[in-house]
């Protein structure tokens, strides 16, 4: 008896995506808030991807809080877009890294994503 | 000292625990009182369920005149939803406590277990002893064990038997303590299995109960396993109040299964929130 080998490439075509998204107050005394979002994005290409980051955070999106104030989010900056580096997802699976020269590096913005 | 402070002070102390006459509310409704606890005496399992507080489940107050006038008394009590039913079961106790201060003390402590059964220990004026050991102890949220003497009532001559148990009891209603604790309840039995029928071991196993039972608690405080808990109520037992700031206010009514589950931006960022240990407690 033969038995149909277990594919597990879940991840294929899946990049991975960092952005920073920060809100804005009506309330001009709140102080400054940041949001870094990791996503999984199934798409046929970089750009693709891209684009569908674009779709999903790149329009602002408000809200009122309890006390009246306006919260504004808009995107910040797309930090980085890339493939994911394993097809398979595995007991440990590692999805992105980079490497950087020192730790404050690890924190910033990245320009060439 | 003068002698209208303490007054004033146990007042505001009895007023962060709501008001007396509430005891038709119900005590499985967010925001309301809630206590549970668990007890062994003469080898009967006593397990309160939907306790809810009749004449103040917490209160700080002057043990000699029974009225809240002092702060150096501490007491609580247990009572069952339907007191008044036969299988209603009360448990109190009242105890020198400071304020904000945990440790273990002595004190009056009544049982009845539902069947007509009494049992009652003397913190002064009699033989019985009972300590009490208050792991946790903050004007919305009491938990701690406690172990000793009690006479069994009705016996004759008067009988000494064991009674240990632990109590947890929070102002913010029964979602704020009942999460996925139960089975502490459950384990309890296993920490005393091995005791002696000793007033000290069985403390200190019922102690270890009461820090699991604590432990779990905290561990409550994560979204995604109190997923039928009001947000609001969830933010005020767990995150910081600078979230609501940040929180969508329509959604603040909202349980988190259901803002888990929202697909809509509000809902995504109120999860986010939620889940952001920058604003955990």
């Amino acid at each position: 008896m033969t038995t149909e080998p277990t594919t597990n490439n879940l991840l294929e075509k899946y990049y991975f995506v960092i952005l920073v998204s920060e809100s804005s107050s009506t309330d001009n005394e709140r102080a400054p808030l940041f949001e870094q979002s990791f996503l999984l994005i199934k798409a046929d290409s970089q750009d693709h991807a891209r684009q569908k980051v674009l779709d999903y955070a790149g329009q602002p999106h408000g809200f009122e809080n309890k006390f009246g104030d306006r919260i504004t989010w808009t995107l910040k900056q797309i930090l980085d877009v890339r493939p994911v580096l394993y097809d398979s997802l595995d007991d440990v699976t590692e999805l992105y890294a980079r490497f950087v020269d020192d730790l404050g590096e690890a924190f910033t913005v990245s320009n060439d994503p | 000292m003068s002698p209208t402070q303490p007054l004033i002070a146990a007042t505001a102390a009895l007023a962060s625990c709501g008001d007396p006459d509430d005891r038709n509310a119900d005590p499985a409704a967010a925001g309301t009182e809630c206590a549970s606890w668990s007890l062994y005496v003469e080898g009967k399992h006593i397990r309160g369920d939907q306790i809810k507080r009749t004449k103040g489940s917490i209160y700080y107050g002057d043990v000699t005149s029974g009225q809240a006038e002092g702060l150096d008394v501490f007491g609580i009590e247990f009572r069952n939803a339907t007191p008044t039913e036969p299988s209603g079961v009360l448990s109190s106790f009242r105890t020198e406590v400071p304020v904000g201060v945990t440790g273990t003390y002595r004190g009056y402590f009544s049982i009845q277990d539902g069947n007509g059964q009494s049992y009652v220990a003397e913190g002064s004026g009699s033989s019985s002893t009972l300590n009490f050991t208050l792991n946790e102890h903050t004007s919305t949220y009491v938990m701690g064990s406690f172990a000793g003497e009690v006479f069994v009532m009705g016996s004759s001559p008067l009988v000494l038997d064991y009674v240990s148990g632990v109590f947890e009891w929070s102002s913010h209603g029964c979602a704020a303590i009942w999460q996925d604790c139960e089975s502490v309840y459950d384990s309890c039995s296993n920490h005393c299995s091995s005791a002696s029928s000793d007033a000290l071991e069985y403390r200190g196993c019922w102690t270890a109960c009461a820090d699991d039972y604590g432990l779990c608690t905290a561990q409550s405080c994560l979204a995604n396993e109190n997923l039928d808990e009001i947000a609001d109520t969830f933010i005020s037992r767990c995150r910081q109040a600078k979230i609501r700031q940040e929180f969508p206010s329509q959604l603040l009514t909202s349980r988190l299964g259901d803002i888990k589950k929202g697909k809509d931006a509000d809902s995504k960022k109120a999860w986010k929130l939620l889940n952001d240990n920058r604003f955990a407690k």
